[in-house]
């Protein structure tokens, strides 16, 4: 059968020499209808014996070319009739041109006709196999080239992006659908749509749903580069990163749905962000809020009146950053701070020089995600509400003096992620408790070498 | 409002130039009007996009420039081939046929030189650092290594203009000033961007136009403070001339200007003004910032011996954190003498002991003061140097030369992943293999973390609008936390 195959490759090659052959046939016929030119006539049937003969061979080898396999699908079957009539009638034009069937070759011109119209067909039909459907029109003026099409299917919106149909199958159509797509199926296969890609080519299917180790598609894209049966056997390959996304869809199920994942693996997460802009990783919360509550401007006077200063983080973020004067406590900063308390992300009374006691007053700190309070005296129970921020990330008790069970008041808190306590006034016992039971939180002591 | 003062500025000054029809002579003139320009911006919070773009992670940078180029191959990119083949040639192929220095591109043979010193892996990322930097070892988890940064100059004073200005020709803004001008100023006493410069080191030369402000307006330009009497040139008042003396001049000073102002509207007066003011109050509050003398002796113990000596890299790291810690924005280290053509082995170890426990020391003291909150610190030179030996290679001696093709830097603090190495280089430690970081990349990078989108902050200057990172540049997303 190789050798079968071997022949079989030279198909495309000595088919050219019919097609020549019968065309020349056609110009002596025609050129013989003009009297000067009768002579042109005699050449004809000996024209027409050569291209009978290497039609026939170039057919045997076309059939045994279709048992390479390479070619499948209906294009072919085409192709496969319209070659071995195309041969018989050109066997019958040159019986009829030796005039041994007598009356019967008045009809040559007719069958002349014929043969060149049937011989332009098949040979488009060949031309598609080997290079695709397409190939004559994809440049015709007027015509969507493929970059247009590539172009309009990039996907958007990340939660509505499919992982098969707007991240595999752009790779499949850049990498392998050049010789199994709807235009050509090398070895029946056609990975132009999912149902397609899904009815697997003539060495069955591609994947094993959930077992990428197992699928037929990831052990010919991993096979090494110089084995017959890697895939593609010519041009780009499929990289690291491509392989591995395929290999996580089928493993994942190779679902047609299958949409991104909250929690995908690690290096699918960086994948998706290298190579799509498709960032999963968690926000900090200031990220996920600030777009849409922005303080009046009124608000933020106030309280630069009372000696705060605040800064708006930026101009899509209107949620602030407020230092506190160092004063001590004024008459009026309670009302002065309640209605920016909702506003406040980062809040430091480094600086300040008073009692912070009346701070446990002001409720609600809905976006309060880091809190200084370095070198203050501070009353745990006072302070409950500021400390149980639902939103706070890190709090600054840096060389501060903490009365009162501060554990308690932590311990339920979800987004606490830094705890600064280094010169406070707890104790080696109290820090060993708090970094116990916090475990998700990283306790700065301070730092000695 | 304050970003349409600042535009007005712009158009201003402008047309006072153009006015004037003085052409070079306007400009000088201008710098004349504006010596004092050098002593730092005024008004807080007075940047020109007023506020940043997007909400930042880093307020505060300090930037350990460790200029001459470290070698990456003897600190932190190990690389054990070289060391089983040292000696052998460096494959041609390695090479790629690309640009060498004249120093070591004449030489017959290019003999691949493994490191000398141990390396071992640290902390629970695993980090690779070798024995020569024993105090950033122990805090390797909190720090960010960047193993596959790459520049375009292949000399010193293009490489480092490059690094701080976007553009390895002379005469661009550096980082600091980009930011002054940028977000402005967060302490009205003192500049938004000051550079400290190890004292009584040689190599190869510093020049101020590294943290000039270029063409923008001259308040963005880094300050430079000292050790010693004078921290500040020129701004102690002379002998015989006390405060109430300054402050009656300055007075008369700003009655005068106040008049000229009236007459011709021309902000640049008025920044003159400021910039006056400024300097009176940095006569306070620069000595403050300096006087280290209240830090406690387990602070020294931290940052090292070397601390207690002003002028020295570890006492500038001290410094550095005083500064932060008073809201400056940008903070430039300089530590010369890295430039280890030959004899590396022997001139590496003083140098990595000059620099490893201060900067190890910067970032815990940072930490638990809460400051690595909002702060970024920076340590790195301008290039990497080569992984064959420059000049005969012996047992006990060899020498890099330049190698803008990958070096390494690394960064802890806000808004980016600690305990991680990003990039690669090949097994020669030659050329970057896996996720390269250009010089334009890290800037936009920068950038991104202190909330400005780094394509929209420019200034137009002859016709054309600059920005930090020229054209190019692209945030490095993989960094970030």
């Amino acid at each position: 059968m190789d050798l079968a195959i071997f022949w079989g490759r030279f198909h495309p090659l000595l088919v050219h020499l019919p097609i020549g052959l019968l065309i020349g046939v056609g110009i002596t016929e025609g050129m013989a209808l003009f009297p000067r030119f009768k002579d042109w006539g005699k050449l004809s049937s000996v024209l027409l014996l050569v291209a009978f003969v290497s039609s026939l061979l170039a057919a045997w080898m076309g059939l045994s070319l279709e048992h390479a396999g390479r070619y499948a699908g209906d294009a072919l079957n085409r192709h496969k009739w319209m070659g071995p009539t195309l041969v018989a009638l050109t066997g019958l034009l040159w019986i009829m041109k030796k005039g041994w069937l007598g009356d019967l070759s008045k009809w040559s011109p007719v069958g002349m006709l014929m043969a060149l119209i049937l011989m332009t067909i098949t040979g488009h039909r060949g031309g598609e196999l080997t290079h695709g459907e397409g190939y004559l029109s994809q440049f015709m003026p007027g015509s969507k080239t493929m970059e247009d099409e590539l172009i309009a299917e990039t996907p958007q919106d990340h939660d509505s992006i499919k992982i098969f149909q707007d991240l595999i199958q752009p790779v499949f159509e850049e990498k392998c659908m050049h010789c199994h797509g709807n235009e050509r199926t090398y070895g029946g296969l056609n990975l132009g749509s999912l149902a397609k890609a899904q009815a697997g080519g003539l060495h069955g299917s591609l994947w094993v749903r959930g077992n990428p180790e197992e699928s037929e598609i990831i052990k010919r894209l991993s096979l090494q580069r110089t084995n017959k049966k890697y895939m593609p056997p010519s041009g780009e390959p499929l990289t690291y990163p491509q392989i591995r996304l395929l290999s996580w869809w089928i493993e994942s199920g190779a679902s047609a749905k299958a949409g991104i994942p909250e929690n995908p693996p690690k290096d699918i997460m960086a994948q998706l962000e290298n190579r799509y802009g498709i960032d999963l990783s968690e926000k900090s919360y200031i990220e996920s809020i600030g777009e849409k509550i922005f303080p009046d401007e009124e608000l933020i006077q106030r309280l630069a009146q009372h000696g705060f200063r605040v800064e708006a983080l930026a101009q899509n973020n209107g949620l602030l950053a407020v230092e506190a004067p160092d004063t001590s406590w004024e008459e009026g900063f309670v009302e002065v701070l309640q209605p920016a308390a909702s506003f406040i992300t980062v809040l430091n009374f480094q600086k300040y020089k008073g009692s912070l006691v009346e701070i446990g007053k002001i409720q609600d700190w809905p976006h309060l995600t880091q809190l200084t309070l370095m070198g203050q005296e501070i009353e745990i129970d006072k302070l409950n509400t500021i400390l149980k921020a639902p939103h706070l990330e890190s709090l600054n008790l840096t060389q501060t003096k903490i009365k009162g069970d501060l554990l308690a008041v932590l311990q339920g808190s979800e987004h606490l992620k830094t705890l600064y306590v280094w010169e406070s006034s707890l104790n080696e016992k109290q820090i060993s408790e708090l970094e116990r039971q916090l475990p998700n939180v990283e306790l700065v002591k301070g730092f000695k070498w | 409002m304050s970003h349409c003062e600042n535009q007005n500025k712009n158009y201003s000054r402008r047309d006072f130039l153009t006015k004037t029809s003085l052409g070079l002579g306007a400009l000088t003139f201008s710098s004349f009007l504006n010596p004092m320009g050098v002593l730092g911006n005024t008004v807080p919070g007075d940047g020109i996009l007023g506020k940043p773009h997007f909400a930042p992670k880093v307020k505060r940078i300090i930037y350990l420039f460790q200029s001459g180029a470290p070698s990456q191959l003897d600190l932190f990119d190990h690389k054990p081939i070289l060391q089983q083949r040292n000696g052998e040639d460096l494959p041609a192929s390695v090479f790629g046929g690309q640009r060498l220095t004249g120093m070591s591109g004449g030489q017959a043979t290019f003999p691949m030189a493994g490191s000398q010193f141990h390396f071992s892996q640290h902390g629970e990322s695993g980090a690779w650092i070798s024995d020569l930097m024993p105090y950033t070892a122990k805090i390797a988890d909190e720090l960010l290594f960047v193993k596959s940064m790459y520049t375009e100059a292949i000399n010193h004073d293009p490489a480092i203009t490059f690094l701080q200005t976007g553009s390895q020709f002379p005469g661009r803004p550096s980082i600091g000033s980009w930011l002054s001008y940028g977000l402005g100023s967060d302490n009205e006493n003192l500049p938004a961007f000051v550079v400290l410069v190890t004292k009584n080191k040689t190599g190869q030369p510093l020049y101020n136009r590294l943290w000039g402000n270029g063409f923008l307006p001259p308040e963005h330009q880094g300050v430079q403070f000292r050790s010693g009497k004078n921290p500040v040139l020129y701004l102690a008042n002379p002998p015989g001339v006390n405060e109430s003396d300054r402050r009656r001049q300055l007075d008369q000073i700003a009655k005068l200007q106040q008049q000229k102002y009236d007459e011709y509207q021309d902000p640049e007066i008025l920044a003159r003004m400021a910039q006056y003011e400024m300097a009176f109050r940095m006569q306070t509050s620069v000595p403050e910032v300096m006087d280290v003398s209240g830090e406690p002796d387990y602070i020294y113990d931290l940052y090292g011996k070397d601390s207690r000596t002003p002028g020295t890299f570890a006492a500038n790291c001290l410094l550095a954190r005083r500064l932060i810690e008073r809201d400056v924005k940008f903070v430039q280290l300089y530590h010369q003498g890295w430039d280890h053509h030959g004899a590396l082995p022997q001139n590496i170890p003083g140098q990595c002991q000059e620099t490893d426990q201060g900067s190890a020391a910067l970032i815990m003291d940072l930490k638990q003061r809460g400051l690595l909150e909002d702060t970024l610190v920076i340590w790195g030179g301008e290039f990497g140097r080569t992984s064959y030996s420059q000049g005969t290679l012996t047992k006990t001696t060899y020498g890099r030369d330049h190698h803008p093709r990958c070096f390494t830097l690394f960064m802890a603090g806000a808004g980016i992943k600690k305990g991680m190495s990003y990039g690669r280089t090949d097994d020669f430690g030659y050329n970057v293999v896996e996720n390269g970081v250009h010089v334009h990349d890290f800037q936009a990078t920068l950038m991104h973390l202190l909330g400005i989108d780094h394509e929209r902050l420019t200034y137009k200057f002859q016709g054309r609008r600059y920005r930090l990172t020229d054209v190019h540049g692209k945030v490095v997303k993989d960094l970030l936390s």
